[in-house]
């Protein structure tokens, strides 16, 4: 089983397994249904893990197997048995080489948002507009 | 390397100071929380000084020396050790809270049948005592504290809650608080042992005048206790 | 104390070009190199640190005689809210969050994080967060004056009207997801961006404990979202949540909050456990002791961490006190393996007492201390007599200042000279060290004393009857004394950047990816990287030979013996 996976069953099984003890301890409705949630939402971590991996097929990352024949997953290549590859490591058309204005905007919506909240429409107002504007940009920028 | 060993000195004296620094408690829950305390206190003690101890000689034994450059023993773990000091702090833990367990118990335990039963009210920014079964209505005034009178040796239930917001009922000598919640009461069983003049204060943030919201409890014998009630009664009947 | 020349490669340091020549400010708002935005971070949470220590320093000046004499009861209030909130929430997170972006990719092996471009929407929400949340001072009614914990109904519009609050809530909401956002990211990194031969278990600790730390932020933070809206809509749009008159429950926000607020306090102190773990065995020149340990202690702290929120309320008498205390108390296991650990690096070791190594030091005492005292919290009995008094601001900020502070100190002079290619002055450190710690103690000491003698906290004045004075005197001393020790690093800093001398690839002889490369390292990171057979792949490179001799001798004295360095690891 891949480490994400592992790593939130974990989570989920310890925290489902306190919320059963914790009900039959203290019947305290709000902790135990906060401590639910937590465990399902790692369950939902689990089951999107498990489905998105089976997808991934070859590409896997290095794991504890014991076995040094590892493959980069994101940059993928072979390490053959007793050796070491330098990897690409400056690719060329690296889509993150880019810097982007969208997140700065993306922000500076999202605070105008939390503001309207406050202050009203001639805050909410901008901050649609600019936060479509912004999202649109993050979306389409084509070359990250 | 001499500097260390005054610092480590002077680390585990105020771990022992402050065993001896808990207020010696006036009532019979809060005898229970200080004898707790200071069993607390006395393995704390130990365990920092070791731990504290081990850090200390560390630093002073395995200075490198200047131009040595020869790595030391690449040692990386001892699963018996490990195990070790897994077990030992978990069964230290347990004990400790066992321990606590039996005195929560003690000190949360109300008596069927209290001299007195006292609903205080926390509101911004004083405190209101009603009696119940007596009639007797005590109320903080503006730089007046709310003063009270409760018998000695006997159980007494403070039931505990708030008129806005949250405050909480502290008496220092009693090392006990218990929050005034809006919506909720809360019974506080104390049972005073010593005579004298206690000063109660508010220890949950209330708003501005938090600090400046007093209260105070005479604590006298029984008999004292009331004779004092009776005449609180008479005199709000006339009021 | 020596900068051990250990260089791998001499690369030049980084040339902006290849973000299309932008430099300078619009550089800064426009990058996604997870360097860059590290840096941000760091710069933008030290300043509220430096805020809020200000802060800090009108209340103890205050404090220092009984009447009101500097602030009014209001501003104290809006003060003491204000410095909580902004150490806890922008300063102490971001600041990790600033060392664990730099940091993670360099240490797994990756040119940048999963996200980049998230990566920077998180930074500039943190500080438009900030910001905000301090925006209310400009209000009429002045910023949040309700405590960092914005108990209600004192946070409610009946008690607490005007903008300050909401703003404050805003504010709290924008960093809540700027913090989720973030975790995503470095999950994502840490699971999915490893190089060749970087296996789970040979990860840096650093990044172990980010990655439980960014676990125990997708699980909290958003439900500190979900209280602040509930809050919101109490507040603004007549919502009865935590209304008893309208069915609601004041209890119920502190659920809601302490179970966000408990996980806070561990995301405040893990990435810095992180940090301490870097810093000890490089300085030790040994292996970390019991790394397999260290990583189940961590996954254990959080985990637990999850269970034990309610022994904030134990005197509400809404919550029961043996679940948690048991939950508390065990929660001190896993934080006593990682001591005795530490301890076993430096056993027998060839310890040098540079500046990160100095600070370490401070750490492990202090946050000794105030785990200590932790235990004794975590007894309600012993809670009901020491809540919300001076005790707990003592032992909380042990934990937190002596041990998460003296950590940043320690992670700053370690890892600057990799960041911004310098070194810093050795002598201002050591003045930098020994002024906070006594100024640190002398504050934070006294307080505990304070408490057992009945001193409530939030309060902005107390009466000469009190008996208060004489300690609340000491600590004000002391505060001053580590606002000169914070003058002084300030100066430290300023001198390494002006001239401080060049740190090269490895000034101190690292174990991690990141002292491969140049300092500050190039771009995408790595123009190489080293074989990782183990979790100090640099120093197995350097020490390659030696190494090899040392297990060759072992493996003829004993065949069965321990585990020895890289043999164990090789395929």
């Amino acid at each position: 089983m891949a480490e994400e996976v592992r790593f939130f069953l974990r989570t989920a099984l310890y925290t489902l397994g306190i919320t059963v003890v914790y009900w039959f301890v203290a019947y305290e409705i709000a902790g135990s249904i906060l401590l639910l949630s937590l465990g399902l939402s790692a369950v939902f971590f689990v089951v999107v893990g498990v489905v998105m991996i089976r997808h991934a097929g070859d590409d896997v990352v290095p794991e504890d197997t014991g076995s040094t024949n590892v493959v980069g997953r994101t940059l993928g290549f072979d390490e053959p048995e007793g050796e070491t590859v330098t990897p690409p490591l400056i690719i060329e058309d690296d889509p993150i080489a880019t810097a982007s204005i969208w997140p700065l905007l993306v922000a500076v919506a999202a605070l105008l948002l939390g503001l309207g909240l406050i202050y009203g429409g001639w805050m909410w107002g901008p901050g649609v507009a600019l936060a479509s504007v912004a999202l649109w940009g993050w979306v389409t920028q084509l070359d990250a | 390397m001499r500097i260390r060993r005054p610092i480590v000195a002077a680390g585990c004296c105020p771990v022992i100071a402050l065993a001896s620094c808990a207020p010696q408690p006036a009532n019979s829950q809060g005898a229970e929380v200080k004898t707790l305390y200071d069993i607390f206190t006395i393995i704390a003690a130990v365990i920092f000084v070791i731990v504290a101890g081990l850090i200390a000689w560390s630093i002073v034994r395995y200075r490198a020396k200047p131009g040595d450059n020869e790595l030391p023993d690449q040692f990386h773990s001892n699963v018996k050790l490990e195990i070790l000091w897994f077990a030992i702090p978990t069964f230290i833990v347990i004990g400790l809270f066992v321990v606590s367990a039996i005195a929560l118990g003690t000190v949360n335990d109300e008596a069927d049948d209290p001299a007195a039963v006292v609903n205080v009210q926390g509101f911004q920014w004083g405190w209101r005592f009603d009696y119940e079964g007596s009639d007797v209505s005590i109320i903080s005034r503006p730089d007046e504290p709310a003063q009270i009178s409760l018998p000695v040796g006997e159980p007494v239930t403070f039931v505990i809650t708030s008129n806005d917001v949250q405050h909480s009922f502290y008496i220092k000598e009693f090392l006990v608080k218990r929050d005034a919640v809006p919506g909720r009461e809360n019974r506080l069983p104390v049972t005073i042992q010593e005579e004298g003049t206690y000063g109660g204060v508010c220890a949950e943030f209330c708003g501005l005048l938090h600090y400046d919201m007093p209260f105070i409890i005479n604590a006298v014998p029984v008999d004292e206790y009331e004779t004092w009630l009776e005449d609180q009664a008479s005199e709000q009947a006339s009021d | 104390m020596s900068a051990v020349d250990t260089t791998v490669e001499r690369t030049s340091p980084p040339d902006d070009l290849h973000e299309g020549g932008r430099t300078g400010l619009l550089d800064y708002a426009t990058t996604t190199d997870h360097k860059k935005i590290g840096i941000l971070y760091i710069y933008a949470s030290m300043f509220f640190f430096f805020v809020a220590g200000l802060l800090a320093l009108f209340m103890r000046a205050e404090l220092a005689e009984p009447g009101l004499q500097i602030l009014d009861n209001q501003t104290y209030n809006e003060f003491f809210t204000m410095h909580g909130t902004a150490m806890m929430l922008f300063f102490i997170v971001p600041l990790a969050i600033g060392f664990a972006n730099y940091f993670i990719p360099l240490h797994v092996g990756a040119p940048d994080v999963a996200y980049p471009r998230v990566n920077a929407l998180t930074f500039w929400l943190f500080l438009l967060g900030g910001l905000t949340a301090f925006s209310g001072f400009f209000t009429s009614g002045g910023a949040a004056a309700f405590g960092w914990t914005g108990y209600v109904p004192l946070s409610d519009s009946t008690y607490s009207p005007g903008a300050g609050g909401d703003l404050w809530i805003v504010g709290l909401a924008l960093t809540g997801v700027s913090g989720t956002l973030g975790a995503v990211n470095f999950v994502a990194t840490i699971f999915g961006m490893r190089a060749p031969g970087m296996t789970m278990f040979r990860l840096p600790i650093f990044v172990w404990n980010m990655l439980v730390v960014s676990a125990l932020i997708l699980f909290t933070f958003p439900v500190l979202t979900a209280a602040l809206a509930m809050l919101f809509i109490d507040r603004n749009f007549g919502g009865g949540f935590f209304d008893p008159a309208q069915g609601g429950d004041p209890i119920l926000w502190q659920h809601l909050f302490w179970f966000f607020g408990h996980p806070e306090v561990y995301i405040a102190i893990l990435p810095f456990f992180g940090v301490i773990t870097e810093i000890i065995p490089v300085f030790s020149r040994k292996p970390l002791f019991g790394y397999r340990g260290f990583v189940l202690a961590t996954l254990l702290i959080g985990a637990y961490s999850f269970s034990v929120w309610a022994h904030h309320m134990f005197t509400t008498g809404a919550v029961d006190g043996p679940f948690f205390s048991a939950t508390s108390m065990l929660i001190a296991v896993p934080t006593g393996i990682k001591f005795f650990n530490w301890i076993s690096t430096m056993w027998r070791g060839k310890i040098r007492f540079a500046s990160p190594m100095l600070f370490s030091m401070g750490f492990l005492f202090m946050f000794l201390m105030g785990g200590v005292t932790g235990v004794f919290l975590a007894s309600p009995p012993i809670d009901f007599a020491t809540h919300d008094t001076y005790y707990v601001v003592a032992h909380f900020h042990y934990v937190l200042f002596g041990g998460s502070v003296f950590a940043v100190f320690a992670g700053l002079y370690y890892w600057g000279p990799k960041i911004w290619g310098r070194m810093f002055d050795e002598r201002l450190a050591r003045i930098h060290f020994w002024l906070m710690l006594v100024g640190f103690n002398l504050t934070f000491f006294p307080m505990h004393q304070l408490g057992l003698d009945g001193m409530p906290r939030r309060y902005a004045d107390y009466s000469a009857e009190s008996g208060w004075q004489p300690l609340n005197v000491v600590a004000t001393v002391g505060a001053f004394i580590t606002a000169l020790a914070m003058v002084v690093f300030v100066v430290n800093f300023v001198k390494m950047r002006r001239s401080g001398a060049p740190a090269g690839d490895d000034p101190w002889g690292g174990y991690t990816l990141e002292w491969a490369t140049s300092s500050p390292p190039p771009h995408h990171n790595f123009t190489r990287l080293p074989r990782i057979r183990s979790e100090r792949p640099v120093f197995d490179e350097k020490h390659a030979e030696e190494l090899e001799a040392r297990s060759n001798r072992e493996n003829r004295k004993s065949g069965t013996d321990e585990r020895r360095n890289t043999e164990d690891r090789r395929g």
